[in-house]
């Protein structure tokens, strides 16, 4: 048997750059994407495992217990509110930076930016102390930076930096400071009112942030889940259901995760679905973003890049002269 | 000073109670930061994929893998009332799928006197829409794997595809750490050695 590549897959074509140009770390990198690869490939099919659960377990007898199936994948689980203020340090903010694992500054900034700003939207809309808050801005140059901050909140929010900048907080007009202890008062008076919508605002923000924000880990989990899932549809020749599971995962995770490997199985979905149309539309648009990834042989092999070739031709058939 | 090392793996004729199995646990060291106690469901469902991935690396044939998966856990069932968190729990777990992989590889040549086809056998006339990426890398990376005797093809499934630590590799292969950095090294190298030699060959 010969052929002209030992193999068809683009890692193959990577590492025989990289080797052939003698640079040692484009090839690791290379060699990792392609392991990386090769390590999702080794699992087992769907179903298998719940098939040998039933015959362990019929082994086993009744000494264990093995035929809950483990459960479908789900979307990145919502943090559930917790009891303590918005900023405090059991806020939902922390749950979701022990939860991820990621950077505790990080979503710290990103929590108090996203109650902030939500904070800054109450605080523009809320009619009950629009008065104070026009006093209050008008000082809150002189003032923020003596003023104690309440129940945990930081000496200046983002969503207070945002709700002042409009309005020009930063420039303190003239008798603002003669005014300071006026506005003072008239802030203290809202305080309750707008401490109460800090907290009112800041549950459904922080829920918002929770969801736009899940762990990290989990959600590139479920990506390579669904991803496998249409894969191996796919390759069961049942594009439709390959389809439904990159539209869920479309649907549950922003598309910016792994997106040529998304764009290239829904590629190779359309073509067994015989929607040829669009794949060659997708599958122009990962060449124009990715000339070079590994799954551009792929692409130009499959439907999408016949259906180009075929056109060519055609195009050449009408127009001889060119 | 004196230096306490673990034993390498025990080879097939230092099984454990006649089954193949070595008895890793009582050969490792301490581990650094013993696993949590863990009940058999539990290790079942968190790495299953694990063992069947580390069975297929290292070369158990696809018909046979529902059996050697069965067999590793069927053993872990047996053993785990004396694992004594000296190793990792993945480490114990390699070294139970290394040592089925082992058993039915000798049992294959026992009972088999063809070779059989292999099931992945590659098709030169792949149809481009049917291409897999996967299955042409993981054909390729297994390829390679064949070319390795068994001590590197453990390190390259260990820390190449399994992400086992350096620590869990160098217990399993009775290993220094560093040794497993330098090895790794000049395994990547190999690699590199073979994709040229490949391209050579085809054309």
């Amino acid at each position: 048997m010969s052929t002209s590549r030992p193999s068809a897959s683009p890692h193959w074509e990577r590492l025989e750059r990289a080797a052939l140009d003698e640079d040692d770390a484009a090839f690791d990198g290379a060699l990792d994407a392609a392991l990386a690869t090769a390590r999702n490939e080794a699992n087992p099919e769907a179903g298998l495992q719940a098939a040998l659960s039933t015959r362990l377990q019929a082994e086993l007898g009744a000494e264990v217990s093995l035929e809950a199936p483990r459960p479908p994948p789900e979307p990145p689980p919502a943090v559930r509110a917790p009891e303590a203020g918005p900023f405090g340090r059991d806020s939902g903010v922390v749950a979701v930076v022990r939860e991820s694992g990621r950077s505790l500054r990080l979503a710290q900034g990103v929590g108090l930016l996203a109650a902030g700003v939500a904070i800054g939207f109450v605080w523009g809309r809320a009619p009950a102390w629009q008065d104070a808050r026009a006093h209050a801005l008008e000082v809150a140059a002189a003032t923020s930076s003596a003023r104690a901050p309440e129940g945990g909140v930081p000496t200046m929010s983002a969503g207070e930096g945002a709700a002042a900048g409009p309005t020009g907080g930063d420039a303190t007009p003239p008798g603002a400071v003669a005014r300071a202890s006026e506005a003072n008062a008239a802030s203290d008076a809202a305080r309750p009112a707008a401490t109460s919508a800090r907290v009112a605002s800041a549950a459904p923000a922080k829920t918002k942030a929770r969801r736009a924000t899940p762990p990290v880990d989990d959600r590139l989990r479920f990506v390579l889940q669904q991803l496998r899932k249409a894969q191996l549809f796919l390759r069961a020749s049942e594009p439709v259901r390959a389809l439904a599971a990159l539209d869920e995962l479309d649907a549950r995770v922003p598309s910016t995760l792994l997106s040529d490997e998304r764009d290239a199985t829904r590629v190779l979905a359309w073509c067994d679905a015989g929607e040829a149309q669009k794949a060659r539309v997708l599958a122009a648009r990962v060449l124009e973003r990715a000339p070079d990834s590994p799954y551009a042989v792929s692409l130009r092999e499959s439907c999408a890049g016949r259906q180009e070739l075929l056109e060519q031709m055609r195009e050449r058939t009408s127009n001889p002269a060119r | 000073m004196f230096v306490w090392r673990p034993r390498r793996i025990a080879l097939a004729a230092d099984t454990h109670a006649g089954l193949g199995l070595p008895d890793v646990d009582r050969a490792l060291p301490p581990a650094a930061t013993p696993p949590v106690p863990a009940t058999f469901e539990q290790l079942y469902h968190e790495h299953f994929d694990f063992t069947f991935r580390t069975l297929r690396n290292l070369g158990v044939a696809p018909m046979s893998l529902p059996d050697a998966v069965q067999e590793v856990w069927l053993a872990v069932h047996r053993q785990l009332s004396r694992f004594e968190g000296r190793s990792s729990h993945r480490t114990w777990l390699f070294s139970i799928a290394l040592n089925t992989a082992r058993n039915q590889r000798r049992w294959q040549r026992r009972h088999q006197h063809t070779t059989p086809l292999p099931d992945d056998l590659p098709d030169p006339a792949t149809n481009p829409d049917q291409l897999h990426v996967g299955r042409e890398t993981l054909g390729f990376v297994h390829e390679f794997l064949t070319t390795l005797d068994e001590p590197r093809r453990v390190l390259f499934i260990s820390q190449l595809l399994e992400d086992l630590s350096a620590d869990e590799t160098a217990e399993l292969l009775g290993l220094e750490r560093t040794q497993v950095y330098h090895r790794v090294r000049d395994l990547r190298r190999a690699f590199k050695r073979w994709v040229l030699a490949r391209r050579k060959e085809s054309t």
